[in-house]
């Protein structure tokens, strides 16, 4: 059994490494003490133990959280009008192509991609969360909405022009939002 | 032996709801399988100590489940929250 | 005779956290899993800790188990429903509202 949560050590520590979010790695880095103090207990040192289940789950976590304040989550809200509702298949076969670019164009610009599935209207969005792209997909079409005053987008158009494959029949539109005071 | 084979099960029923954290498509997911997992781990503190008969080690048990949830608490707060704490 | 009653006990425990693992991979969407994940963990874990306390009696183990217990009792269903709060409040919505 000792050997058994050893390997899963190593599993979580490559895994934690490997990573290109960095809130996934931080849940890794979780996963990882846990185990590593049980691993601790198998081997007959409980004070240990106690040390590590209280600096490496509680205390490193918040540490690594409070690091991450200073980087810029940037909030992507994806929508889709054809199916009814969303689950496991919906979200594995909706984040195709677009959302994929998009990612790599935030992890270019080291920026924290966040998606947040949704079945809401895009009035709903605009008025209630704080957004910074809203994509909306219908059969090979997708428009991207951002606001006027963000200045990543025209970067964005940018990077989806020069780095598109030229065989797959894809369209976006980018459209830029003005809020009516 | 009936808690050799009670370790073993809760084991294997770990890294089953590790996989959860590994594949989870969204984040929420794998702050679940977290969840679960260090609720496993606590039971199998208590599962070894009974089979030790040391009273000592429950001592880990208690401070994890004191100190635990505050991980899995703070990074659902800071999701919430768009990247604040 | 306790003796093997508690294994017993302890054996339904086992079977319910089993139920509840088996959940989170047999429903595919977040708020399913969620609800499976929080109830039937927990009733797993009130019974594999009744089923230690039974088997080593009264004591000063029992009483550290009982302790662990009761913190368990409050604080898994509180962790359940901040991940879930937080889900909901992001925007992350499965199903279409009429």
């Amino acid at each position: 059994m000792t050997r058994f949560f050893l390997i899963l050590m190593i599993v979580f520590a490559v895994l934690a490494v490997r990573t290109r979010k960095l809130r996934r790695a931080v849940i890794h880095m979780g996963v990882f003490s846990l185990i590593s103090s049980f691993a601790y207990l198998l081997y007959s040192a409980p004070d240990v133990a106690i040390a590590e289940a209280v600096i490496g789950s509680t205390l490193a976590t918040i540490l690594y959280l409070v690091a991450l304040q200073k980087y810029k989550v940037f909030t992507i809200y994806y929508t889709n009008e054809d199916a009814s509702g969303i689950n496991d298949k919906y979200i594995s076969k909706g984040r195709g192509y677009i959302l994929n670019m998009i990612e790599k164009f935030c992890i270019s610009r080291e920026l924290e991609p966040q998606v947040i599935y949704t079945t809401e209207s895009l009035e709903q969005i605009i008025s209630e969360h704080q957004y910074d792209l809203i994509v909306r997909q219908r059969d090979n079409r997708a428009f991207i909405y951002g606001h006027k005053e963000n200045y990543q987008l025209d970067s964005l158009q940018e990077y989806i022009y020069t780095k598109r494959d030229r065989d797959i029949d894809f369209h976006c539109v980018i459209q830029k939002i003005e809020e009516e005071d | 032996m009936f808690i050799e084979i009670a370790l073993i099960t809760l084991t294997l029923l770990g890294a089953a709801s590790l996989v959860r954290v590994i594949l989870g498509p969204t984040i929420w997911d794998r702050l679940l399988g977290l969840n679960l997992f260090s609720s496993k781990i606590i039971m199998l503190i208590v599962l070894f100590a009974l089979m030790m008969n040391e009273s000592y080690l429950l001592d880990i048990a208690i401070v994890y489940v004191l100190l635990g949830f505050i991980g899995v608490l703070f990074i659902a707060r800071f999701i919430q929250r768009k990247g604040r704490i | 005779m306790l003796n093997i009653v508690s294994n017993i006990i302890i054996g339904i425990g086992i079977v319910f956290v089993a139920f509840g693992v088996y959940g989170i991979f047999r429903f595919n969407n977040f708020y399913a899993r969620t609800l499976i994940a929080s109830k039937v963990d927990t009733v797993g874990f009130i019974t594999i800790m009744a089923g230690t306390i039974m088997k080593q009696g009264l004591s000063f183990f029992s009483l550290k188990v009982l302790l662990i217990l009761i913190i368990m009792i409050v604080i898994n269903p509180l962790t359940t429903h901040a991940i879930a709060r937080s889900a909901f409040l992001s925007g992350y919505k499965v199903e279409k509202e009429e």
